[in-house]
């Protein structure tokens, strides 16, 4: 606008200037002429007429005027085509950054009519792992090819055939294959009869803000989640992010979180036993450790995992997942079952006690086939009977009414009962017991009843996991911190992914040999519930192939007395 | 769950329970096959005599004719419970103080030590073993304090 402005007045000045400066002439010829003409007529040579000698001045400066003008406006002049020149420097500079920023920022690339790439810029090629030469000369179809997962294809190639201007995403693969996405913008360029003659292509790559895009959404589940999330540095345990739920639990807020550590989440936390907890995870041993706490909340299950922080630095990964509800439902399930198994036992009863009448003759004499026909009847009651009682039994323990006081026992020769009730079934199984007593007498604090379902569940798994001639190994042996006994079969063992699922109700372990026993899968699960009561620590060592041990440990405070003679001689 | 109120009337039968030798034993149970089963372990194998009533009712309308040495009740039926009928006999039928043991399919020992605390002789609990059943009977029948009548 101010250029249009410039050339317009100096058009104007240059039109007066002209024509002042050819009527400035004739006046400057005519007033020459008339001062010659008066001054002959002062000599006397033209008489009549009388032209003043000022006036004739006066014209002389009129003159002078306009020659200044004249020279004022040629200076305007070129001054203004100086200034035009600048313009349109200043214009193609401006024209220039702007490539230049478009060059930088985004990817650029000239395609010809044909469909031949005619030139990249350096981005482009970064991006997509190419050189200019892998691209110059090829196809356009070469970057995206017509079958690839650009829905707006079609819709694109109209607009650009007919000379529009196309805007939309489209999905590139790179050289090594990773598929990105771009914003692209196709401007087609068409000489004047509307033939397309090139096409500049800009794109903007927006794979990573798509990405961050869809972790933000992640971002907000994991917020949402009910479950308390917790990631701390595996260290020094400070914690880098915790959801809405963790927040919540702890009472914490994002802002006070900061700088808290895990240690910080309970009052009751122990650095030692969370440190022996993770040591699984830590040594690689495991993907995952789980453990189950009573919170104040109520009971919980924390699952954690070892993952890479943004740092790089390893951190844990713990999830908080409330079992109120869980557990309500195990014992409304346990419930229900106990009252079903109690309600059988008044008919196992009658057909327990009629078969055991038959069995021994009372009722009258049988036949041997006869006979043989009943033993399997009342062999599968006892199992039957055996099924309802550890039910029972898993029940009681769990509704806490089993009655676990501790009174002071004879744990040796509780252990010689047990071995001695055993033997019946040992031999039936063809399976030898062995006891190994390296204590002579042991008196400790525990309750002999349980102790006995203890010993009678760990020796009949055992024998039942024995092959035919095998053999099972009790033994009883001072170790640090109190006293081990153990039962070791030397059977098909189980994996090490089984061993933690051994103790759970209903959880029959299918042992490597993959021949399945008879039994409730309850059995371990009620030895564990006993001696957890009784604070008898248990441990598993078991190999594929190599039998597996079951131990417990009664600790050193809940012995009261021990020594390598008998008790008799003890007592003596 | 277990009748405070009763508890004395038990203690005092318990100490009087006599140096005799145990033949009659009443036993009610409101489940017929039951009492087949206890019916057989108790008079072949067992040689007692054996009278069984399939409620409270009529345990109460024969037991002064029976005239029981002991008594053997099912703790759960359906009209009274066994304690019930036991404290009932006592009072109603003047059989003296005969002892009770009680027999259930309830396993739990805090139950059976109540019982036994109210002044039950025992608690046998389901399922028993029909062969044995006689002389475990027997076997605390012995075992029992005797203090004779005053």
């Amino acid at each position: 606008m101010k250029m249009f402005g410039n050339f317009f007045k100096l058009g104007v000045l240059k039109l007066v200037a002209g024509v002042s400066g050819t009527v400035g002439f004739f006046l400057f010829a005519f007033s020459v002429a008339q001062y010659m003409l008066a001054s002959k007529q002062q000599l006397g040579v033209v008489p009549g007429r009388y032209i003043s000698e000022q006036f004739a001045l006066n014209q002389l400066v009129v003159f002078f005027l306009f020659m200044f003008t004249l020279a004022v406006l040629s200076m305007l002049r070129r001054r203004g085509e100086d200034e035009k020149a600048a313009i349109l420097q200043h214009m193609d500079r401006e024209i220039a950054i702007r490539e230049n920023a478009i060059d930088v920022h985004a990817l650029v690339s000239r395609i010809g009519a044909d469909g031949t790439i005619l030139a990249v810029n350096s981005n482009l090629c970064s991006c997509l792992g190419y050189t200019s030469k892998d691209l110059i000369g090829q196809s356009s179809e070469f970057l995206v090819p017509a079958d690839a997962e650009n829905a707006e294809d079609t819709d694109m190639r109209e607009a650009v055939s007919n000379g529009r201007v196309w805007s939309g995403i489209q999905q590139i693969k790179t050289k090594s294959g990773e598929l990105r996405h771009f914003a692209t913008t196709l401007l087609p360029e068409t000489n004047a009869d509307g033939h397309v003659q090139q096409i500049v292509e800009i794109r903007t790559d927006i794979t990573e803000s798509r990405r961050s895009q869809s972790l933000q959404f992640l971002t907000t589940a994991l917020e949402e989640l009910q479950d308390a999330v917790f990631i701390y540095d595996m260290k020094s345990l400070t914690i880098n992010y915790a959801n809405r739920s963790a927040l919540a639990s702890c009472g914490w807020t994002k802002e006070t979180m900061l700088a808290k550590r895990i240690n910080d989440t309970a009052a009751t936390f122990d650095a030692g036993h969370f440190r022996k907890h993770v040591e699984p995870l830590v040594k690689g041993e495991v993907s995952a450790v789980n453990i189950e706490v009573v919170s104040p909340n109520g009971p919980v299950e924390i699952s954690t995992r070892l993952i890479d922080g943004l740092d790089g630095r390893p951190n844990f990964l713990s999830v908080v997942r409330d079992l109120s509800w869980r557990r309500e439902m195990e014992n409304e399930k346990l419930r229900s079952v106990s009252m079903i198994s109690h309600e059988l036992r008044t008919p196992l009863t009658s057909i327990h006690g009629a078969l055991r009448l038959l069995r021994s003759g009372t009722a009258g004499a049988m036949e041997e086939k006869t006979m043989s026909v009943v033993q399997i009847a009342d062999r599968n009651t006892d199992r039957l009977l055996e099924i309802v009682n550890d039910i029972l039994d898993f029940e009681k323990i769990k509704a806490n009414k089993m009655d676990f006081s501790h009174s002071e026992l004879d744990l040796v020769g509780l252990v010689g009962e047990v071995e001695q009730l055993m033997t019946g079934y040992a031999a039936e199984h063809g399976v030898d017991i062995r006891l190994v007593q390296n204590v002579g007498h042991a008196t400790v604090l525990g309750h002999s009843e349980r102790l006995v379902q203890v010993m009678t569940n760990l020796m009949s798994n055992a024998i039942k996991y024995s092959d035919r001639g095998g053999c099972i190994v009790v033994s009883l042996a001072p170790v640090a911190g109190g006293l081990r006994v153990s039962v070791a079969d030397n059977g098909p063992g189980i994996t090490k992914e089984q061993r933690r699922k051994l103790f759970k109700p209903f959880s029959q372990v299918m042992p490597a040999d993959g021949r399945k026993r008879p039994g409730t899968g309850l059995g371990l699960a009620i030895v564990t519930a006993i001696l957890q009561r009784l604070e008898f620590p248990v441990s598993v060592d078991s190999e594929v192939g190599a039998g597996t041990v079951i131990s417990f440990d009664v600790p050193s405070h809940k012995i009261v007395m021990m020594g390598a003679e008998p008790a008799a001689k003890a007592v003596s | 769950m277990v009748d405070i109120l009763n508890i004395e009337d038990f203690r005092r039968r318990r100490v009087t329970v006599d140096d005799v030798k145990l033949q009659r034993i009443l036993h009610v149970d409101d489940d017929a096959d039951i009492r087949a089963i206890v019916q057989m372990s108790l008079e072949l194998v067992g040689n007692f005599e054996i009278s069984q009533c399939h409620s409270g009712e009529q345990a109460l309308a024969v037991a002064k004719d029976f005239r029981p040495d002991l008594l053997l009740l099912d703790f759960m039926m359906p009209e009274m419970t066994g304690q019930e009928l036991a404290a009932r006999l006592a009072a109603e039928c003047d059989i003296g103080s005969v002892p009770v043991i009680f027999v259930t399919a309830k396993a739990e020992e805090s139950f059976s030590n109540d019982l036994v605390a109210a002044g039950a002789l025992a608690v046998i609990t389901k399922p028993f073993d029909p062969m044995t059943l006689a002389s475990e009977i027997e076997k605390i029948w012995q075992s029992t304090p005797r203090v004779s009548a005053v």
